[in-house]
């Protein structure tokens, strides 16, 4: 078999090239390792959708039953759905662990701008996947919270009204939506994030793996990528692997009262625990500001800080130009610190 | 009487069931499933640090043996003068 291959394709440049790629060793080389797991927990998402995705049905008065049907029926249906369960919540803590490990470490600086902007929107992508797949269980919480979350996008100024039509597919969230929610899902963000995640492997080749500021006089040393940091990465991956097949073994996701949207919402109704900071941070603002309306500031603030957080590698001169530059390791710490406080009030209230 | 009466409260007693939400099973019911996954877990754990093991070895060794190369080119790198 490999005879046959080896007599049709060259594979001498590959083996060539994974022999001359180093990666730089030193103390915070374990933050190389949370893109890598976060994409491991991609492919498990991807995979598992697959599988759930044949006996899902995307219309409004099947959908819920067929969730029941899958967890019930369906020989280890039960334990498909709580690995693409907490796949998604742990690809997407990777995925903030990454981009905070990103922005602590300066790794968005000159010239990997494009890299952070890659990923910035790979998380933004991430996010929607979590917020669509949400609303396919179709039951009363994932309703409200999409209600939520759709319309606070309409309190953006002039383009929120558009934003929000278009993602309801009508005036309301309706069995439209669940169809446009599905459509997302299964085929416009698989197919983008896909999209992306080649661009931003493609971009770390390129540029190379950044050495935080503290360590580029410290050390020079490199070590092989193949097979040392190959062989580090399964390790990391195959624990990942063990953690989400036993979470989903001893806490599969519950499955809620079915969506009814004439029905009113659901007490302390809560949206999913990445979105937690957002729907504090929109509570803390008053119904009304100086005659403002204080949702609109409150979504406009909130776009602000997220564009200035998107636009950093611009913002920050000094480590453009190679130095420390202390203001934005506090202006970092201090996104994180709001996000995780705003996650636990939020749990917890 | 008595029987009807216990009997008519019993009836209502489980009727109230009727009412209640119905919660459903998220995971295999039964005893001999549920002792099955749980084997089948413990199994999986110990595969993973079977793997764990070799991999960390494999590792070392290969560490080992570029650390040797490493000071074999040093010790025979040509000397300035």
């Amino acid at each position: 078999m490999k005879k046959w291959f080896e007599e049709r394709y060259d594979f001498g440049d590959l083996r060539g090239f994974a022999k001359k790629k180093f990666v730089p060793a030193h103390k915070h080389d374990i933050w190389y390792y949370t893109g890598g797991a976060a994409l491991f927990l991609f492919i498990i998402q991807f995979v598992t959708g697959m599988v759930l995705a044949f006996y899902y049905v995307p219309y409004f008065e099947q959908a819920h039953k067929s969730i029941i049907e899958i967890v019930t029926k369906l020989n280890m249906g039960w334990f498909f759905r709580s690995l693409h369960h907490w796949g998604a919540q742990l690809a997407i803590g990777f995925l903030f662990v990454h981009l905070f490990g990103t922005l602590l470490l300066k790794s968005y600086r000159k010239p990997r701008e494009l890299l952070w902007f890659s990923g910035f929107v790979l998380l933004g992508f991430a996010i929607f996947f979590g917020l669509s797949g949400y609303f396919l269980l179709w039951d009363e919480r994932a309703f409200a919270a999409v209600r939520v979350a759709t319309g606070g996008i309409s309190a953006l100024p002039l383009i929120g009204e558009t934003i929000k039509a278009f993602l309801r597919g009508g005036i309301d969230v309706t069995g439209e939506t669940l169809v446009r929610f599905y459509a997302f899902h299964v085929c416009v963000l698989p197919m983008a994030f896909l999209g992306l995640v080649v661009t931003h492997l493609f971009l770390v080749q390129y540029h190379g793996m950044s050495v935080p500021l503290s360590q580029e006089s410290k050390t020079s040393r490199q070590v092989p990528f193949f097979p040392n940091v190959v062989y580090k990465d399964l390790m990391f991956w195959i624990v990942l692997l063990g953690i989400v097949v036993t979470l989903a073994t001893l806490l599969p996701p519950e499955i809620g009262t079915k969506a009814d949207p004439l029905a009113p919402p659901p007490e302390n109704v809560k949206p999913e625990w990445y979105f937690l900071f957002l729907f504090q941070t929109l509570k803390l603002f008053p119904g009304d500001m100086y005659g403002l309306n204080g949702e609109v500031v409150a979504v406009l603030l909130v776009t602000l800080a997220i564009l200035f957080f998107f636009l950093i590698p611009f913002f920050d001169r000094k480590s453009e130009q190679g130095r420390k530059s202390p203001v934005f390791t506090v202006i970092g710490a201090a996104y994180l610190l709001y996000f995780i406080i705003m996650t636990v009030v939020g749990y917890f209230s | 009487m008595k029987i009807i009466l216990w009997a008519t409260l019993f009836i209502l007693m489980q009727a109230a069931d009727l009412w209640a939400e119905t919660k459903i099973e998220v995971f295999p019911p039964t005893g001999y499933d549920q002792a099955t996954v749980y084997l089948n877990l413990g199994l999986f754990w110990a595969g993973i640090i079977g793997l764990l093991i070799i991999l960390r070895l494999k590792l070392r060794e290969l560490e080992r043996v570029q650390k040797m190369e490493r000071e074999e080119a040093e010790k025979t790198a040509p000397l300035l003068e």
